[in-house]
């Protein structure tokens, strides 16, 4: 039985020692370079006496960041990625919720986490790779740690403006994998083509699916994904034969007419989540690359990344919907009416998940994980705890789950998971600004802006909220209005917004 | 034809306008998957068709760079 997922290191290292584990565009390390940095890590980390911790890990996308979390994870700690485009105040924010002081870096990056984080104990990359190991310690530390225990904290987007740090354990990881393993029977002959950043948790199949199963994950160069050429180039030079990517890198390749060009020689699986796949794009996929197996996965962070899946196997128009299919193996789902009653077949309700996937909440928020961790209200007879996942859904005439759209005001944009009112907060931060309010326009993919209050230079705008939000946050249409329409309910009107917008 | 491609740059990044003769690729104004909206917003515009091949980073290094890429397509 499997309870920590360094089993998996361990395991593939031993099989297969000196075999690829995960390449960039720098460097290659082996499984046996994999887990000797990664005790090394672990060593130096636990010379520091904190146990069951998040430690940041502020690198450059890299090998290197995953003998960190390798490492973190042998002293018995968890891991949080954070991103090193980040702005500032983000990440004062979230080192904020962690109340962390460990800190790997590299002697580049150390600079400016040090400047926003003054009092924290930066660990060199470099340095503590070197470090003497404590096996006896990692050992010790071992046994003390179960698979409800982390594996990492996530950072997603918060509506109130502060994000949520979702905390994933072992054993959600071991479920996931375990999985994603059997359904698309991957051995150690596959190798994987990673697309999704790791603060992003698309990222969790191709790190653990490779390690448990002893494949090479190719860490693919940023540049691929600008130029679909390079990519499609990349994916067969180095025989990947499974992607697990965020539809709009699908998009591109197919949008930029790159996959007529370009045949591709060993791609076998192509799985994808984070958004709304369009039919029109894959049925060009699956016309150039008819062998393949395409699946969409759908899932949020909360329940470690993936709970439903469907494997497409019939046609569709390009303008049909494809499902999202069903639960994942070991995995519930019901689907609750406003009344949170069970919805009838074909009612629209909100998706809700049972499973030993679910998060172990927001790290740092009781208030928050209690709103969406409920009690299953279709059972009121023992703990049975559900995950509301705030996505409308409703079931199709062959039981497949059709995915409608959100709740709230929370939006998918090129993959990242957003919440307009995050957007509101931090633009209603600037002075000059009264009121704001956000609206996406699902068509166009664009996240339309409008606020009342002084007149911006639309570069103005941008360059104060990039000081607040990450760039993929910045809207990309910003309107300045002397009035906003309100609701009953004294709100800003946004469907009314959307659609003074639309007829623009 | 420059203002139109400056325009196009600009729509999709408004930074652009403050770099005319700067390298879009390495200071980051033109990013992943960006690259698709400036490629369709210039087959329409100049009505023509930019092969793949084509979609390189020689070709979209400068506005410059990218002007002349239309002027040889055309």
């Amino acid at each position: 039985m499997t309870t920590n997922i360094l089993e998996y290191l361990e395991e593939s290292s031993q099989k297969y020692p000196n075999k690829k584990a995960f390449v960039d565009e720098r460097e290659t390390y082996t499984y046996q370079e994999l887990k000797n940095y990664g005790e090394s890590i672990g060593s130096a980390i636990g010379r520091l006496g904190v146990l069951r911790r998040p430690v940041v890990v502020y690198l450059d996308k890299s090998v290197k960041m995953i003998a960190s979390f390798m490492g973190i994870l042998y002293s018995g700690n968890f891991y949080c990625p954070i991103d090193v485009s980040m702005p500032a105040q983000r990440i004062e924010a979230i080192l904020n919720i962690l109340e962390t002081t460990v800190i790997i870096t590299d002697k580049e990056h150390a600079p400016v986490i040090l400047e926003i984080a003054p009092k924290s104990r930066i660990l060199i990359y470099d340095e503590i790779i070197q470090g003497e190991m404590n096996l006896e310690y990692l050992t010790d530390i071992r046994r003390k740690i179960i698979d409800m225990d982390p594996v990492y904290v996530l950072f997603t987007s918060g509506s109130t403006g502060v994000p949520k740090g979702v905390v994933v354990s072992h054993q959600s990881v071991i479920e996931y994998t375990e999985w994603v393993t059997k359904t698309f029977h991957i051995t150690e002959q596959d190798s994987f083509g990673n697309q999704a950043p790791f603060y992003f948790d698309n990222s969790i199949l191709d790190i653990y699916c490779g390690l448990k199963n002893g494949a090479t994950v190719y860490i693919i160069p940023k540049a691929c994904f600008v130029f679909p050429m390079q990519l499609l180039k990349y994916l067969n030079e180095n025989e990947i034969t499974t992607i697990f990517f965020v539809p709009s890198a699908l998009c591109m390749a197919a949008k930029l007419k790159a996959l007529r060009k370009v045949p591709l020689t060993s791609l076998k699986k192509v799985l994808f989540c984070g958004e709304v796949m369009p039919n029109k794009y894959l049925n060009l996929w699956r016309k150039y690359l008819p062998d393949a197996l395409y699946a969409n996965l759908y899932g949020p962070t909360e329940i470690t990344d993936v709970c439903t899946y469907y494997i497409v196997d019939r046609e569709f128009k390009d303008d049909d919907p494809l499902p999202i299919g069903t639960a994942c193996q070991n995995t519930d789902f019901i689907i609750l009416n406003e009344n949170k009653e069970a919805a009838a077949k074909g009612e629209i309700g909100e998706l809700c998940i049972r499973g030993r996937s679910l998060a172990l909440g927001y790290y740092k928020n009781t208030e928050k994980s209690n709103e969406v961790f409920i009690q299953n209200p279709l059972n009121q007879k023992y703990r049975d705890l559900i995950y509301c996942t705030g996505d409308l859904v409703k079931l199709n005439e062959r039981d497949e789950i059709i995915y409608l759209g959100r709740k709230d005001f929370q939006i998918k944009h090129m993959g990242h998971r957003i919440e307009l009112g995050e957007i509101e907060v931090a633009a209603g931060g600037i002075a000059e600004i009264e009121t704001c309010a956000c609206v996406y326009d699902d068509e166009k993919q664009k996240i339309v802006f409008f606020y009342i209050g002084q007149k911006f230079d639309d570069e103005v705008l941008d360059d104060m909220l990039r000081e607040k939000i990450p760039d993929y946050m910045i809207p990309n249409i910003k309107i300045r209005v002397e009035e906003f329409p309100y609701n009953a309910n004294g709100k800003v009107d946004r469907k009314r917004l959307k659609e003074s917008y639309l007829k623009m | 034809m420059r203002e139109q491609v400056l325009d196009i740059l600009t729509k999709i990044n408004p930074k652009i306008k403050n770099s005319i003769h700067g390298n879009l690729l390495e200071s980051g104004l033109i990013d992943s998957f960006e690259i698709i909206n400036i490629v369709m917003a210039l087959e329409d515009c100049f009505h023509i068709e930019i092969d793949p091949e084509l979609i390189v980073s020689d070709n979209f290094q400068t506005v410059d760079s990218i002007i002349s890429l239309i002027e040889r397509i055309k």
